[in-house]
């Protein structure tokens, strides 16, 4: 699965990465801001998007909605995001996200989870 | 003098010097009508006596008698004229006697005629004195009480309904600019106080927002990296970079334990603070007590299972309680934890509900460990303390746990509280105040489901 990470927290974006490398197998193209986000989704095809929720540039909602009303609606979104209050994750899925991972997330269990959203949602994996 | 109370005795006064003359002078003039009366009654005495002359035999007492009166009379044209009567009466002139009878008539007539028309000017003026005494005496205290009206009392009305605004919650109030009087000083001192409680009430916000960004702040920036840490540990010790020499294996796992301890302070630190800040407000919502223990109880199974302790829970009553369900298990999760490490292997960890009337629900967790000492029993709810007396190496906890506990519950109106005696074991135990039992539909459909 090709997978776009937009994290801007280096560390975290890099053990994302690798997690997702070594443990899922997939493929990651990891991005530090919601701008190049916006720009790596309009020049390259993705199969899952992963979103935090706060970014500089645009924040994880604002790339969320872009997503959703533009031409490649249909790539699933999930927020891994630290904001864990109700509203912010009621806010996620309003916005047209299909899943929320709360952060601090378990790595070694990150690919089983997205697997699990993906599963439950209906998208195929 | 301060102004109202100046006014007030002014008026005081003035009523008083002026009502107290008039009565006075009144009185004065009462005395002058009742001597004048007196004269009156000894003038008829004196002529009956006189008249008596020609009836009486004992000469001598009756000059002795009119000798007497004669000394008293005035003015003296009749005290001559009763002489002239002692002397013919004792020189036995008949005669020249009845004509100074006469004469004596005349003159007590003259005198009489004399005082009436006195004594009627004075009755008048005792009945005008009076009227103006009792006149100005009403006048002035009618006076005194309007004044008092609305100098003193219409403004204390006005001030106790500010106070009232202000204790309302009306904190933007402030009193115009106050009249130099009593009352002013009151509106003044009122403004001053006003004006420092708000003065506090701002302070305690600013603190307050403080304290709210300071917690905000140290979750977000202490979390980050802690998370980082973690989640490069977790991949290493996974195995899913490669395999570790055995060595390597263990620094790494020595630093994941004490990274998860770290995390779980840092949690438990940041909860127990914004719990005391009250910025973590309780989600209350009725709940079945048996299933929040129950569900405390499985996410223990791996301690039981590696501590060798069991917990019983069996047979617990259908009760409700309106709590923060997450935030009770964690207060359960944490005494019942506390129990197992502090239990000997084998032993078993009750945990019983009760009640009393329509007092508060007793949830209690019962080990039979070593018992804490007195001395330790009030400390150990203390942040960072721990009894020291476990046996167990699993003991390695915050010291946070009952702190935290203790703040949970007693934002649910309960109480924490531990019953202990050295080498029985010891019970935690807190309260409930806000339960009910389960209808009988509902927990009959329960068991039915249970079946």
């Amino acid at each position: 699965m090709r997978i776009l990470l937009a994290e801007d927290d280096t560390n975290i974006s890099m053990i994302a990465k690798v997690a997702l490398e070594k443990v899922g197998g997939h493929e990651v193209v990891a991005v530090l801001d919601g701008g190049q986000a916006i720009a790596q989704i309009e020049s390259s095809d993705f199969d899952l998007i992963l979103l935090d929720g706060m970014m500089p540039v645009k924040d994880g909602l604002t790339v969320c909605r872009e997503v959703k009303t533009g031409a490649k609606k249909n790539i699933p979104i999930i927020f891994l995001s630290a904001k864990s209050q109700d509203s912010d994750i009621s806010e996620g899925l309003n916005a047209g996200a299909i899943g929320y991972i709360q952060k601090p997330f378990d790595p070694t269990k990150l690919s089983e989870e997205i697997d699990k959203i993906l599963n439950e949602s209906g998208v195929a994996a | 003098m301060s102004p109202i109370q100046f006014r007030i005795s002014l008026v005081i006064l003035l009523v008083m010097a002026v009502s107290g003359t008039s009565f006075g002078v009144a009185v004065y003039n009462f005395l002058q009508v009742k001597s004048i009366h007196e004269d009156i009654r000894t003038s008829y005495l004196v002529r009956n006596k006189v008249d008596s002359i020609y009836i009486r035999k004992d000469r001598k007492n009756i000059t002795n008698e009119l000798q007497a009166i004669r000394e008293s009379l005035e003015p003296e044209e009749r005290s001559l004229a009763l002489s002239d009567i002692i002397q013919s009466y004792t020189s036995n002139s008949w005669s020249l006697l009845k004509r100074r009878i006469k004469h004596f008539e005349k003159v007590e007539a003259k005198y009489i005629e004399f005082l009436l028309p006195k004594a009627e000017y004075l009755e008048k003026n005792i009945l005008y004195y009076f009227l103006i005494s009792s006149i100005t005496f009403i006048l002035g205290m009618f006076f005194l009480r309007e004044y008092v009206a609305k100098a003193v009392f219409e403004p204390l009305l006005r001030v106790t309904t500010k106070m009232m605004d202000f204790l309302n919650g009306k904190y933007s109030y402030k009193f115009e600019v106050p009249p130099s009087n009593e009352l002013g000083d009151l509106q003044s001192t009122f403004n001053s106080m006003a004006q420092r409680v708000l003065h506090n009430m701002e302070e305690l916000e600013h603190l307050d927002r403080a304290k709210s960004e300071f917690l905000n702040i140290a979750s977000h920036e202490l979390r980050t990296p802690m998370t980082s840490i973690k989640g490069s540990l977790g991949l290493l010790t996974s195995g899913a970079l490669g395999d570790l020499d055995p060595e390597v294996q263990n620094m790494i796992g020595i630093a994941e334990s004490e990274t998860d301890r770290l995390i779980r302070l840092i949690n438990e630190i940041l909860d127990l603070a914004k719990i005391e800040a009250r910025k973590m407000p309780m989600k209350l919502s009725w709940n079945r007590l048996d299933e929040v223990i129950q569900e405390s109880v499985n996410g223990l199974n791996g301690l039981c299972k590696s501590s060798g302790v069991s917990i019983s829970c069996a047979n617990l009553p259908d009760y409700e309680v309106n709590v923060d369900r997450d935030r009770i298990q964690q207060v359960i999760t944490n005494l019942l934890s506390n129990a197992i490490k502090y239990s000997p292997k084998g032993k078993a960890v009750e945990v019983t509900v009760e009640q009393d009337g329509p007092g508060p629900l007793f949830i209690g967790i019962r080990d039979y460990g070593k018992g804490i000492h007195p001395d330790e029993q009030a400390q150990i709810f203390e942040k960072f303390r721990q009894a020291t007396n476990s046996d167990n190496p699993l003991v390695k906890g915050t010291g946070l746990g009952l702190a935290i506990a203790k703040a949970i519950v007693e934002e649910h109106l309960g109480h924490l509280g531990v019953q202990s005696d050295i080498g029985e074991g010891s019970t935690f135990y807190f309260t409930l105040p806000n339960w009910r039992e389960l209808s009988n539909n509902e927990s009959q459909e329960s068991q039915k489901e249970a079946a």
